[in-house]
């Protein structure tokens, strides 16, 4: 009934050509500051392992699908001045549950990794975690330290600029001073929500060292893109160094005669 | 099209009437269908082009083709405008033309409702995009179309954080979207129950059918969760409530919850029909009865109670807590399962076959091979854990576009070709039509796969632009080229649609060998559908009445069957032959009216409410006490 065309000899072609091109193009191609492939952090290597344990299997079945389709429209075509048609099989049952029943306990086996890695991922950081307070506004991050006291105040680093030793669970207060958004460190952790009245929290801790590019992935309106941050993972020492530095530039600030409410720290 | 597709119905004798009041007072489902279809067809053309200049403006970093601004109420309005001006309208044309023929019925069973039903839509969709002109001052040069993303999150959609009234043109739009889809989810829901031929038992009934029902019930539900949330949106933004306003102590987790329990059924919505449609055009073309029809059907039917489910996938990170997570995490695989069942009894519905690959079963392997991608990155999202990482980068940008484009509009592609002559008695043309399916096939894989990389590499959604250095250039060169490639096949389409429907030659009533009810009529059918009501006796029933089987299962040619089944049109109005059909009427219209006139009323002027809602009372007053016949 179809003419064999030129089209549909070249298009199967170019549709493996599209395909090789994506597969294909170098590894160059995948590496990124926020490549979630590529994690230095415990949360983030743990997502990405969860990830591959479903994406494996799920690459098998897909492609399984697609000769599937492939092979039985071939086998099954129509050939020229065929006037016949086929036997008409309306149906089976025991083959139809089969493959309602085996996909459903794949599902099951899937639940199960889900379960543990939400537990996980919600357990309370350790007792040596250090706690920072990230806050979301129109567009920028705000980052403080309620634990660490700066010159009366807790110590607040430049905004869009965070701190944090490695090899330390870092306890992440999250919230929104106005519209939602959303903290997000591809390579150290997934992203948790800032929302206002809707305190969040969760936890992260670098494995490597290094500087770490963030990025505000809930839409928050014009600068939205922009809302960028960058996340600085030291040795404890020189996190220790750097917080001795800022307390010590506190310090000398406080000194000078204050304007407006007096704090009430030392 | 628009015009083309009216002169063909217009120029067959099926509709007398003709000229464009006849149109305004149609109450003929098929006319309806069609104003739909050509009416989401060109929302499909205008949200096409905002995709356009949403992949022109990522094609490379840095870019400033679009200021951010304009990038954020384009890639709104292009949400906005696929999910409730493109999918939902054209599977309505779909209900409307096909419904009824597939059933043995005459018409809907509210036909004055129906009507209403499409000038709501029209009047919400128009009002939508009146919002690119009116909603910001445009003699500054400003787009006043909405900026806050087609799932409008609060507290950003609050006065406070989005001036100008985009906001406003999008909450009752939409508004006025829903009634639209209420009136049709109830007008469908009581056709299908009720308005079947004597026969037609709920097992008997195509697949399509049966999809519609499941679809229309999800409506019923569906849209007073959105509709509850819109209001409290309005009362927010025009009355000063604090609905969600956390400054005074609402919550923007309400919106969340309300949004996405209305918003994943919705994606039901949007696909149930297309895969109604794949399992009447499969059988067809592979010469076979579709394998294990209650299995398809029990599985849509499935798949429609646990839509309900699963909305809170969506909001993982908002921090619902693991319980939470946990629960919706599971209810989201399992909700793969009748999915999965659906993809293997149409490869076992071609096993066996005789396999033709016309257009329309070309779109229908592009549903199957597409969706699947889909289908499998959805289970991905059930793995909670890593979905922190993926919640809204493009990862998901990518995943359901594979939904809605590889599975939703292919199979609405694969609609169209397949019903094409039943409506127009033309065929479209084979050769372009293959054209046009391959582009959009490569088009497709060359836009979205690249997306899916990019989420992965961690890029977000909705942002205007990217730095240099991230990586993410190829693949999103890769996305634009591809969008261009998506565009050229729908001119390659609508270059078919033009030169097919000029065509001298007609095709009979039954081009393809169909199964079903509506190819027993002539194409296109004639006012009345079917002289006499049939009588059913199985699934398929035309196919029934064609082929006998023998003892292996093998079709056997009833010797009085097919063609001289078809009924004849000798060009008789319903009238002529003693058969009653409703009235035309022009209340419908008036009533649609009232509403955006309410909407802009709320919008700058209050008294102006009172204006739209007379002539919304008026036309319903005049509907009310229409005479019944003429
Ligand atoms: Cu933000």
């Amino acid at each position: 009934m179809v003419r064999r065309s030129l089209v549909t000899r070249i298009a199967p072609l170019l549709l493996i050509l599209t395909f090789g091109l994506v597969l294909g193009s170098g590894c160059e191609y995948f590496s990124s500051p926020q490549n979630t492939f590529a994690p230095a952090g415990e949360v983030a290597e743990g997502q990405r392992d969860d990830f591959l344990f479903v994406m494996w299997p799920a690459l098998v079945i897909l492609i399984g699908v697609w000769v599937g389709t492939v092979v039985i429209a071939i086998k099954f075509r129509r050939k020229k001045g065929d006037t016949t048609l086929p036997r008409q099989v309306h149906g089976n049952t025991p083959l139809e549950l089969t493959w309602t029943i085996i996909p459903a306990i794949m599902m099951a086996a899937v639940a199960v990794p889900t379960v543990v890695g939400i537990r996980e991922l919600a357990r309370d950081p350790g007792d040596d975690a250090l706690t920072i307070n990230v806050t979301g506004v129109q567009w920028a991050w705000l980052f403080e330290y309620p634990d660490i006291d700066a010159g009366g105040a807790p110590l607040s680093t430049t905004p869009g600029e965070l701190r944090i030793p490695v090899g330390r669970d870092i306890d992440v207060q999250i919230r929104s001073t106005d519209v939602n958004h959303s903290f997000w460190v591809p390579k150290l952790a997934g992203k948790t929500d800032a929302i206002q009245n809707h305190p969040n929290h969760m936890w992260l801790r670098a494995t490597k060292e290094g500087e770490f590019a963030g990025q505000c992935a809930e839409f928050c309106g014009l600068d939205h893109y922009k809302m960028r941050f960058t996340v600085y993972a030291m040795p404890q020492a020189e996190f220790d160094a750097w917080v001795a530095e800022q307390q010590a530039a506190a310090g000398a600030k406080q000194g000078e005669p204050q304007v407006g409410l007096a704090t009430d720290g030392e | 099209m628009a015009v083309s597709t009216a002169g063909a119905l217009k120029a067959h004798g099926a509709t007398s009437e003709s000229g464009i009041w006849s149109w305004l007072v149609t109450v003929d489902h098929k006319r309806i269908g069609v104003l739909y279809g050509v009416s989401s067809f060109f929302f499909f053309l205008i949200g096409g082009i905002e995709a356009l200049l949403i992949r022109i403006q990522l094609a490379t970093p840095e870019n400033g083709f679009l200021d951010p601004d304009a990038y954020n109420r384009i890639f709104t309005m292009h949400g906005t405008t696929m999910v409730f001006l493109v999918v939902m309208p054209m599977s309505s044309a779909f209900f409307n033309l096909l419904v009824p023929l597939m059933i043995g019925a005459r018409d809907v069973a509210f036909p004055r409702l129906n009507a209403f039903s499409f000038w709501v839509f029209l009047a919400g969709g128009l009002l939508l995009n009146a919002s690119f002109f009116t909603g910001g001052n445009i003699f500054d040069g400003e787009f006043g179309a909405p900026d806050g993303g087609w799932f409008g999150y609060a507290p950003l959609t609050l006065e406070r954080y989005s001036g100008g009234h985009g906001i406003e043109y999008w909450m009752l739009g939409l508004q006025i979207l829903g009634v639209a889809s209420l009136a049709g989810g109830f007008n469908f829901a009581v056709t299908i129950l009720n308005m079947r031929a004597p026969g037609m038992t709920l097992m008997r009934m195509p697949v399509f059918v049966w999809m519609t029902l499941v679809m229309s019930f999800l409506l019923i539900f569906a849209m007073p969760v959105i509709a509850v949330a819109l209001f409290q949106l309005s009362f927010d933004r025009l009355f000063d409530a604090n609905f969600f306003n956390p400054a005074a102590g609402g919550s923007p987790l309400l919106w969340q919850h309300l949004f996405w329990l209305f918003g994943h059924p919705e994606v039901y919505i949007l696909i149930l029909p297309a895969m109604g449609m794949v399992s009447e055009v499969l059988p067809v073309y592979a010469r076979k009865p579709l394998f294990g029809y209650p299995f398809v059907v029990f599985s849509g039917v499935a798949i429609g109670f646990m839509s309900w489910g699963v909305w809170a996938h969506h909001m993982y990170t908002v921090g619902l807590g693991p319980v939470a997570n946990s629960a919706f995490g599971i209810t989201t695989v399992m909700i793969a399962v009748p999915t999965g069942v659906k993809i293997f009894n149409w490869l076992a519905t071609l096993w066996g076959g005789s396999i033709s690959f016309n257009t329309p079963m070309m779109f229908c392997l592009g549903f199957i091979t597409m969706f699947t991608i889909g289908g499998l990155t959805g289970v991905t999202h059930s793995m909670v854990p890593s979905d922190y990482q993926q919640q809204d980068t493009y990862y998901i940008v990518a995943h359901f576009h594979q939904v809605l484009f590889g599975g939703a509009l292919f199979g609405l592609f694969a609609g169209i070709y397949y019903w094409f002559p039943k409506f127009t008695g033309k065929l479209l043309n084979e050769a372009l039509g293959q054209v046009h399916f391959w582009l959009m096939l490569i088009g497709f894989n060359l836009t979205f796969q690249p997306m899916m990389i990019l989420g992965l590499m961690g890029m977000p959604r909705r942002v205007a632009s990217y730095p240099e250095d991230y990586g993410w250039d190829l693949w999103n060169m890769m996305a634009t080229l591809g969008a261009f490639t998506i565009a050229l096949s729908i001119l390659v389409f609508m270059w078919n649609v033009i030169v097919s429907l000029r065509r001298k030659e007609r095709v009979g009533a039954d081009p393809w060998d169909g199964r079903t009810l509506e190819w027993s009529i002539p194409s296109p059918p004639p006012e009345y559908n079917f002289r006499e009501i049939p009588h059913v006796h199985s699934v398929d029933d035309f196919w029934h009445r064609k082929y006998a089987e023998d003892a292996q299962g093998r079709p056997v040619p009833v010797p009085a069957g097919g063609a001289a089944l078809v009924e004849h049109d000798d060009g008789r109005s319903a009238h002529e032959l003693g058969i009653h059909m409703p009235s035309t009427s022009y209340f419908p219209l008036v009533a649609a009216i009232g509403l955006p006139i309410i909407a802009l009323g709320l919008i700058y002027y209050i008294p102006l409410v009172f204006v739209g809602a007379a002539v919304l009372l008026i036309g319903l007053y005049g509907w009310v006490y229409e005479p019944a016949s003429e």
